[in-house]
C-alpha cells in the first residue's frame, strides 16, 4: 500500500491524496505522520495545473525536495483542463511584453520537450484570414507585429493560395497570413507528464490537499497547513508541512491563497472561454488552425483541428466577477456565438454534428499577464498569476524562469542532479495513440489489450488498468478521461461509463456508489448511505 | 495477417442482427459471421431488465404470452441458438472498407484479425442523443448526470439506486419508461421535462406507465441550464429552479452510423442517417442496413422482423452474383 516509503534513497517520489479511510482514494491517503517528512521541503509549489507541474517538473532536475500540492485531485484539473489545446508561436503576443518573451523562447523549445514528456505534438500551421476589405488591410501591420515578436517565418497568402491550402475556407477570404509552426497538443497529456518526471525524480505530490494558511518562523521556514478539499461533512486533520521555499501557483485561487500570507495586491478574475467539439467527420473540413483577424478587443473565436481527431472551435471571452472561480457553465448565446464565428470562417461546419461542449476559466489579472513576484508577502515565497491565454505554451520558459528567480531573489541553491531525468519514464501505458491491441503478442500476453471498453475511442480495458496503475495513481473518472480519451468520444461515456466505473471501484477497492468523477463530493451516483 | 472468408458478416447481434442471421440459416446459408462488440447477444433489450418492479420495456406478443425487455433478448437468443451462425461476441469493427467489405476486428483472444465478406449487413442499432445533441442543455456538467445506458446498467444491479430525487430531460416513451424505472427502484418526485409543448411519450403509454410511477411534468421553451460544480443540484428550467440530485438524459435516438462516417461513406448531416435505397442497400456501396440504425424508433420486434426481410433480400443478390472463392 505505502509503496516508496523512503523518496531520497528511491528515488521516486510519492502521491497522496488527503482523504478519508473508505473513499477510492484510500490506498494513497496521506497518513500523517508516516508520510510527512522530518525536514522540511526545499521547495512547495502550491497549485498543481500546467504552470505549477512545469516547476515541478524543472525544480526536479535539481538537488531539491519538492513538494507540489492541489487542492484538486488530479493534476491539471483546473483551467488547464480547459484550453484550446494549442502551442503557440507568439507571432500575435504584444512585442516587448512578457507573454512574448516567454512563448517565443517556449515555442522554440517545444519539439524537443514533446518528445521527452512523450506527447503528441503536431505543427498543424495556423492561418490567419482575412474576410473583407478592412481585415485584409490589418495583415501587413500583423505581419509587421510577428516579425518585431521574433516570429520570422509568417508569410502574406493571396486569397487564391488561401483556397489552395483551405479548400472549405470561406469563399470571401481574400488572404490572409500564414504561421507555419503553429501547432496541437495534448494539453492532459502534458500536464501528467510533467508531474510523472517530477515524482519519478523524487518529487513527493499531495492532492486533494488545500492550503488553509501558511506561517513562518523565526528562521524563514515556512508551514504550510493543509486540510482535505472535501465536502464540508467530515473533517480531517489539519495536516502542517514545512519548506523553505513557497511557489504560489494556484491560478483562479491564488488572490485568496495571497490574502493568506500577505501577497502585495493583485487583481484577477475569470475570463470564461466556451468551446464546441465537432465530430471527427468534420476534421476533413480543416488542415489548419483558422484563426480571425483580432480585434482591439478580443483575439477572436478560432477552428482547429484537434491532435485528438475533431476539430474545436471557439473561445468565447466574457469577463466574470472575481468570485465565480467555478462558473464553467456553457450559455445559449455563447455556443451560439462559436457556431456563427466558426460558420464565418468555415460555412461546412455548419452541418457538422457537434459531439462535445466544454468552457475554461481564464485567469485575467489587472497587472498584467505572466506577474511574476519574488519574496512576496514574506522572503522565499513567490506570486505567480495571469498566465491568461499561453499558460501552456509558456509553462517550460516560465518554469525555466521562476527556477532561475528562484536562485537569484530568493537564494535558493540550484545544484543539479546528474541522476535526474527530464524524459518521461517508460510506462505500460505508453498514452492513447499507440493502441497496444495492434501488437498482437501483447493481446497474446495480455487479453485484456483486445477487450474493447471505450467503443468510440477504441480504447481497451488493459489500456484503462494501465493508466490505473500509472505514476500518479488516478482514480477518477476525469482523471482516467484525461489519460487515456475513454469516455470522450461521440456517445459520451453512454456505453462504456458504468464499465470504467466499475473498473475504478474494482482496483481502489472501494463501493461502486463511492467512485467519484473529479474527488471527494463528485460521487457519480448518489451514495446508498447518504443521510 | 490471413483473412477469413465469409459469404455474409452481420455488424450487431441485436434484433435486426439476429433476425438476419435466423433467415440466412432458414435459407441455407451457411458462411455467416455475426459480430458484436457487447459480451451478450441481444442488442439494447437484453439491457431492459424487469428489474425493478418488472416495469415493462419492450413488449411484444409472441406465442401467446407478452415478453418484455431481458425476455424478449432471451427469445432472441434461443433461436439464434437453434442455427449454426457463428458469433463473435466482445468484438470490434476497427475499421471497414464498404467497398471491398474487408473488415478490421479486435477482440481479446485474437487481437487484430482480418475478414472479408461478400456481403455485409450493418446492423449497430442506434443510442440515445448526449446532452450536446439534445441542444438545448446548457451549464456546468458536473457528476450525476447519467444517460440511460448508465442507468439501465446501475438498475440491473440489486442494490444500487443511482439517482433518489431525478430529473428527466426527455419525455419520450425511451425517457418516459426509464424515468418509471427510477421511480419504482426507489427514486422519489421524479420530474420530467422537455423542450415541447407536450410530453413526447403519448397519453395512452403515460397512463400504462402509471401503475408504476407518476413524474411531474414540465415544458421546456428555451433551456435548461445545469448548476454546480461537483454534482448536478440543481437546475433552472426556463429561468425556474428545480433542486436534484441528480440527472437523467434519455430520449431521441441517433444511429450508430460510426462505422460507416470513419469508412468515408456519405451519411445525412447532422442527423448521422445513412442514404438507404429502397432495396435496402446502402446508396454508395453493397452493404445492406437492418433496424434502428437506418432510422425512426422501431421496436425491437420490428427490428427483428426488419433483419429477416433484409436477409432475404441479400440471399437474393447472393443468388444473382457469381460464387467467390476463399482466399
Amino acid at each position: 500500500m505505502n509503496q516508496n516509503q523512503n523518496a531520497s534513497e528511491s528515488g521516486s517520489g510519492r502521491v497522496r491524496y488527503h482523504g478519508q479511510a473508505k473513499d477510492a482514494f484510500a490506498s494513497a491517503r496521506l497518513d500523517p505522520p508516516t508520510d510527512i517528512p522530518d525536514e522540511p521541503y526545499d521547495v512547495a509549489i502550491v497549485g498543481a495545473g500546467v504552470v505549477g507541474c512545469a516547476l515541478a517538473y524543472e525544480l526536479s532536475q535539481y538537488r531539491l525536495k519538492v513538494l507540489l500540492l492541489d487542492k484538486n485531485y488530479d493534476v491539471g484539473e483546473g483551467t488547464s483542463k480547459g484550453n484550446s489545446a494549442i502551442i503557440h508561436t507568439g507571432f500575435d503576443a504584444v512585442p516587448g511584453s512578457k507573454e512574448s518573451e516567454m512563448v517565443t523562447s517556449a515555442s522554440a523549445l517545444w519539439p524537443a520537450l514533446a518528445e521527452k514528456l512523450k506527447v503528441p505534438l503536431q505543427r498543424t500551421g495556423a492561418l490567419l484570414l482575412a474576410i473583407n476589405e478592412e481585415q485584409a488591410k490589418q495583415l501587413p501591420k500583423l505581419h509587421e507585429k510577428s516579425l518585431a515578436n521574433g516570429v520570422e517565418d509568417v508569410t502574406f497568402v493571396g486569397r487564391d493560395q488561401v483556397h489552395a491550402l483551405e479548400p472549405h475556407a470561406s469563399r470571401h477570404a481574400l488572404g490572409g497570413l500564414l504561421v507555419p509552426r503553429e501547432s496541437i497538443i495534448d494539453p492532459f497529456g502534458v500536464v501528467v507528464a510533467y508531474a510523472e518526471v517530477a515524482l519519478a525524480n523524487g518529487a513527493d505530490i499531495f492532492l486533494g490537499t488545500q492550503v488553509t494558511d501558511i506561517s513562518t518562523d523565526q528562521q524563514g521556514i515556512h508551514t504550510l497547513h493543509t486540510a482535505a478539499a472535501s465536502s464540508e461533512k467530515e473533517q480531517t486533520e489539519p495536516v502542517q508541512l514545512r519548506c523553505r521555499w513557497i511557489v504560489a501557483a494556484a491560478g483562479l485561487w491564488g488572490r485568496t491563497l495571497a490574502d493568506r500570507y500577505g501577497g502585495a495586491p493583485f487583481t484577477t478574475n475569470p475570463r470564461r472561454g466556451q468551446f464546441l467539439i465537432y465530430d471527427r467527420c468534420a476534421r476533413k473540413l480543416v488542415h489548419r488552425i483558422l484563426l480571425p483577424i483580432p480585434t482591439a478587443h478580443t483575439k477572436g473565436m478560432l477552428v482547429s483541428p484537434t491532435i485528438f481527431g475533431n476539430v474545436l472551435a471557439g473561445p468565447t471571452a466574457e469577463d466574470l466577477p472575481a468570485d465565480q472561480t467555478e462558473a464553467t457553465q456553457t450559455t445559449v448565446e455563447g455556443l451560439q456565438a462559436i457556431r456563427e464565428n466558426a460558420y464565418r470562417l468555415c460555412p461546412a461546419l455548419e452541418e457538422q454534428p457537434v459531439i462535445a461542449s466544454y468552457a475554461g476559466l481564464r485567469c485575467a489579472c489587472a497587472e498584467g499577464s505572466y506577474l511574476i513576484r519574488y519574496n512576496d508577502g514574506r522572503p522565499g515565497l513567490v506570486t505567480l498569476t495571469g498566465m491568461r491565454s499561453t499558460g501552456l505554451t509558456g509553462s517550460i520558459a516560465l518554469a525555466k524562469s521562476v527556477a532561475k528567480g528562484l536562485s537569484d531573489e530568493c537564494g535558493l541553491p540550484l545544484v543539479r542532479n546528474s541522476e535526474a531525468t527530464d524524459e518521461r519514464p517508460a510506462s505500460a501505458w505508453p498514452g492513447w495513440w499507440k493502441p497496444p491491441f495492434r501488437d498482437s503478442a501483447r493481446v497474446a500476453a495480455c487479453p485484456d489489450y483486445g477487450d474493447i471498453v471505450c467503443y468510440c475511442e477504441a480504447i481497451s480495458r488493459g489500456e484503462l488498468s494501465d493508466a490505473l496503475k500509472s505514476p500518479l495513481r488516478p482514480a477518477t473518472l476525469d482523471a482516467l478521461k484525461r489519460r487515456t480519451r475513454a469516455q470522450m468520444g461521440r456517445c459520451q461515456a453512454f456505453n462504456c461509463g458504468v464499465t470504467i466505473a466499475r473498473m475504478i471501484a474494482e482496483h481502489t477497492g472501494t463501493p461502486l456508489d463511492q467512485v467519484s468523477k473529479k474527488g471527494l463530493g463528485s460521487e457519480w451516483i448518489t451514495p446508498s448511505s447518504s443521510e | 495477417m490471413e483473412t477469413e472468408h465469409y459469404q455474409v458478416v452481420i455488424i450487431g447481434a441485436g434484433p435486426a442482427g439476429i433476425g438476419a442471421a435466423v433467415e440466412l440459416a432458414r435459407r441455407g446459408i451457411q458462411s455467416v459471421l455475426l459480430i458484436d462488440r457487447e459480451r451478450r447477444v441481444g442488442g439494447i433489450p437484453a439491457k431492459y431488465h424487469a428489474h425493478p418492479g418488472g416495469v415493462a420495456t419492450f413488449l411484444t406478443w409472441q406465442q401467446g404470452r407478452i415478453l418484455q425487455g431481458g425476455d424478449f433478448a432471451l427469445w432472441l437468443e434461443e433461436k439464434l441458438k437453434k442455427t449454426t451462425t457463428q458469433t463473435l461476441l466482445n468484438t470490434q469493427v476497427l475499421n471497414a472498407d464498404p467497398q471491398g467489405s474487408l473488415l478490421e476486428l479486435v477482440n481479446p483472444d485474437r487481437g487484430c484479425f482480418q475478414v472479408h465478406a461478400d456481403t455485409v449487413i450493418f446492423a449497430c442499432g442506434s443510442r440515445d442523443k448526449t446532452v450536446v445533441e439534445k441542444g438545448w442543455i446548457v451549464g456546468q456538467r458536473p457528476a450525476r448526470i447519467l444517460p440511460t445506458m448508465q442507468l439501465l446498467e446501475l438498475l440491473a444491479e440489486q442494490e444500487v439506486t443511482p439517482l433518489r430525487t431525478p430529473i428527466t430531460l426527455g419525455s419520450d416513451l425511451i425517457a418516459w419508461a426509464v424515468s418509471a424505472k427510477l421511480q419504482k427502484g426507489g427514486a422519489i418526485d421524479p420530474l420530467v421535462a422537455d423542450r415541447s409543448a407536450h410530453p413526447q411519450t403519448s397519453w395512452p403509454a403515460r397512463l400504462f406507465f402509471r401503475r408504476w410511477a407518476q413524474p411531474r411534468w414540465r415544458p421546456i421553451a428555451q433551456s435548461a441550464e445545469i448548476h454546480g460544480d461537483s454534482v448536478a443540484q440543481q437546475i433552472t428550467l426556463d429561468g425556474v429552479s428545480e433542486t436534484c440530485d441528480g440527472i437523467l438524459v434519455s430520449g431521441e435516438l441517433v444511429p450508430n452510423s460510426e462505422l460507416l462516417i470513419d469508412a468515408g461513406v456519405e451519411v445525412a448531416l447532422p442527423s448521422r442517417l445513412p442514404h438507404v435505397t429502397g432495396r435496402g442497400q446502402l446508396s454508395h456501396s453493397p452493404w445492406f442496413v437492418a433496424g434502428n440504425v437506418k432510422g425512426g424508433f422501431h421496436s425491437a420486434y420490428w427490428c427483428f422482423r426488419h433483419g429477416r426481410k433484409i436477409a432475404s433480400d441479400v440471399v437474393r443478390r447472393l443468388a444473382r452474383s457469381p460464387v467467390s472463392s476463399n482466399e
